[in-house]
């Protein structure tokens, strides 16, 4: 009978049991659910194509390729795994970073799931450790030297 | 010239990117803004030839709306607001667009007129000039011109869709201030030389006065332009640092197409983060569909923060209608209270300095005077939470709610494209990959700060990074080489001209000073000119008489002449050239000057 209110306290907050400092909450995360669907229902379908029209004027427009598939978007299904999770006070960047998954192949975009590459996470831990803004690091590693991001490089410096 | 068509059948006429504007043609263009709403009236095709011939006014002419509450709580006479009538002397060209002619309106040379035409036009329109051209004198001449550099058909240039939405980054913050401050400048440049003019006109009894009323309108009209940049300022969707530069020369790109795809690209985002309902409602599979998309909505959330730290929620275009005094909607009065304290401010502050030469100006009570370019109105920004909730596309569907979030995860599924002669193209893999990194950095950072500081400002002020290369729009604070000039103005510069032939009243004192014996007698050659046609010699003998009864004086000599109808110029321009005239039994300056021209 114990055991199972330990249990159910458990299930109920989380790992606050297991948090070396109650008087903070907890910060680890849960995993993020799986690859989330990106929201096309509204969006009409460009005549004869399979892309989605977001927005448009006569010099130029927004389509949407729901079939693109590569570092890039492997990169935005990461990061937004993230920033999803964050929420400051209670779950931090760096716990949500490290909440996904680690990529398991070189090429991320071909997993099934949501992943951020270890390496991205590795590097993010350091930067913070060695003071760098949690946000900045984080703009800095995905955004602005994206190295650790398998595939990115490479599409960028495509000519 | 096709896009713009194109765009017509595909999108309707799809707003600018602020408050609203309107252009409509009527059967009656000569009535005053109410009775045209009530007549109906057709919508102008986008091209510019169209759009300067027409009344700027319209079901959502939120701008001219905003200045003419402006106008009653600043307290100006109601004749500040009625439709005004500008007289321009042109030549008999003749334009082609879209299959039709159309007359040029150009300001021809005084002695080379053969026609005479009337804009008519309220100094209210004229607050939504910037979305319709790129400055006075390019209205004054009939949108005739390309000014943009990087461009060059007249037509598709003055397209809003095409070319004016890409270099919209000065109806942002804080780049629409250095508008506003130049437009103001020059309204109280002017309004300077209106006062000067009122005190050299002071002894005639009454006689010059519609010469100060024209020379004080010409004064709001130029504050028309430059509270355009400051209602702007107040819409919700410009409390942020927008990416670009009112100039396409500086944009990044090897050539002018690449710096021109660069910007419409830009624009494209812009526009969704400013609030995309003016855009995305006119798409034909949309129609049924509510764009109540974030920031012109009404959004709890979406709030902008004063320098002082007052924090307030706000609307933009489409919206104009939901804050006071339209409305009664208390979360909305900080961004009421304060616009119309810094318009009515700069408003009054012209009208005085110009002499209040249409009646006494009677401010409403309450109105708090402010610098209108001060940071009080112009230091406001959007808050990060309201910049997260902008990212999106927001949307009712039969009544609910639903939105497009836009994530990196969507951000980096978009293909840009841009329009070619072949029709729209997607952008190459290189820029494509470019914007899709940029962008996505932007609506990520935008997702963490606002989850950070809700209420600050940073992601509006522009610290977390470019757009395709493009900075956020402070770091472009140059005008550009189309702006109305500087005062004081130089008589040989082309786009001075343009706008001192249309406003030749208020500019009588240039005239008057530029005008010699063989510059008069050249007008009436003009008129006597055996090649013009009967339009042509009567109008010629119009523009005669309207310059050379500013130097008539009812008399022989300089020893006989009837002193209480001295002429204008002999009083703004002590020494200008004179003329003599008398005629038994005919009295009046005009009429005199009329047979003088034209015997």
């Amino acid at each position: 009978m114990h055991w199972r209110v330990v249990l159910l306290v458990l299930a109920l907050t989380g790992c606050e049991l297991i948090n070396p400092d109650p008087t903070k909450p907890s910060n680890k995360p849960p995993p993020p659910a799986t690859k989330p669907d990106i929201e096309i229902t509204w969006l009409p379908s460009l005549p004869g194509s399979t892309y989605k029209l977001v927005t448009e004027l006569s010099g130029g427009r927004l389509a949407l390729d729901p079939d693109t598939s590569d570092a890039l978007t492997a990169l935005g299904f990461c990061t937004d795994a993230v920033t999803t999770c964050y929420t400051p006070g209670t779950f931090e960047l760096e716990a949500c970073l490290e909440a996904v998954p680690d990529c398991a192949t070189e090429q991320p975009w071909t997993e099934e799931n949501v992943c951020c590459p270890a390496a991205c996470k590795t590097a993010f831990a350091a930067a913070v450790t060695g003071g760098e803004a949690p946000n900045r690091a984080f703009e800095r590693l995905f955004f602005i030297e994206p190295d650790c991001f398998p595939g990115v490089r490479a599409m960028l410096e495509a000519p | 010239m096709t896009r713009a068509l194109v765009l017509l059948v595909a999108l309707g006429a799809p707003g600018a990117w602020a408050w609203e504007s309107a252009c409509s043609s009527f059967s009656n263009p000569a009535q005053e803004p109410d009775a045209l709403k009530a007549s109906g009236g057709n919508a102008c095709q986008p091209n510019g030839l169209d759009t300067a011939r027409a009344r700027w006014v319209g079901r959502y002419d939120e701008h001219r709306v905003l200045w003419e509450v402006t106008r009653e709580k600043a307290g100006l006479p109601v004749a500040t607001s009625l439709t005004t009538p500008l007289q321009v002397f042109t030549s008999s060209q003749q334009l082609s667009v879209d299959g039709g002619v159309v007359s040029t309106l150009v300001p021809a040379a005084f002695e080379e007129a053969t026609r005479m035409r009337f804009r008519q036009v309220t100094a209210g329109e004229l607050a939504q000039l910037p979305d319709y051209s790129y400055a006075l004198w390019d209205w004054a001449s009939g949108h005739e011109t390309c000014p943009l550099a990087g461009a060059s058909d007249a037509t598709d240039c003055h397209d809003f869709a095409a070319h004016m939405g890409p270099v919209n980054s000065n109806h942002f913050v804080p780049q629409s201030r250095g508008f506003y401050v130049h437009y103001h400048a020059l309204a109280m440049g002017r309004a300077a030389e209106c006062a000067s003019m009122k005190a050299k006109v002071a002894g005639a009894g009454g006689r010059f006065d519609a010469f100060l009323r024209a020379c004080e309108w010409e004064a709001l009209a130029f504050e028309a332009v430059a509270q355009h940049f400051l209602q702007d300022a107040w819409s919700m969707g410009h409390m942020w640092q927008r990416w670009g530069s009112a100039s396409l020369t500086d944009f990044p790109g090897a050539d002018d197409e690449a710096r021109r795809d660069r910007a419409v690209l830009v624009a494209l985002v812009s526009g969704l983060l400013h609030g995309a309902r003016s855009v995305l409602q006119a798409v034909p599979a949309w129609t049924g569909f509510d764009f109540n998309d974030a920031m012109c909505a009404p959004w709890a959330d979406v709030r902008f923060k004063t320098p002082g730290g007052e924090v307030g929620n706000g609307l933009g275009d489409n919206y104009l209608q939901l804050i006071a005094p339209f409305s009664v909607n208390a979360p909305y009065d900080l961004q009421s209270q304060t616009f119309f304290s810094c318009a009515a401010s700069g408003m009054l502050e012209v009208y005085r300095a110009a002499g209040e030469n249409h009646g006494p100006a009677v401010p409403q009570a309450g109105l708090v005077s402010v610098d209108p370019s001060g940071p009080a109105c112009f230091g406001q920004r959007a808050t990060n939470e309201a910049m997260a909730r902008g990212a999106a596309i927001n949307l009712k569907v039969a009544g609910a709610q639903a939105a497009i979030p836009l994530n990196a995860a969507f951000v980096m599924k978009l293909v840009p494209q841009v329009a070619k002669s072949q029709g729209k193209v997607p952008v190459s893999d290189k820029v494509r990959t470019e914007f899709r990194l940029s962008l996505s950095r932007f609506v990520t950072m935008t997702r963490i700060r606002a989850k950070e500081e809700p209420e600050g400002t940073d992601v509006a002020d522009g610290q977390w990074g470019e757009l395709l290369g493009v900075k956020p729009n402070a770091q472009y604070t140059a005008l550009p080489s189309y702006v109305d000039p500087p005062l004081p103005w130089s008589a040989t510069e082309p786009q001075v001209r343009h706008l001192t032939r249309l406003f030749h009243r208020a500019h009588a004192t240039d005239w008057c000073q530029a005008m010699n014996d063989a510059s008069l007698r050249a007008l009436k050659d003009h008129a006597a000119d055996p090649l013009l046609d009967a339009e042509g010699r009567a109008v010629a003998c119009t523009v005669c008489a309207e310059l050379a009864v500013r130097h008539l004086r009812v008399g022989s000599s300089a020893a006989s002449y009837d002193t209480s109808k001295e002429p204008l110029c002999a009083l703004l321009a002590p020494g200008s050239t004179v003329i003599y005239r008398e005629e038994p039994g005919v009295t009046e300056p005009f009429a005199l000057a009329s047979r003088w021209c034209c015997p």
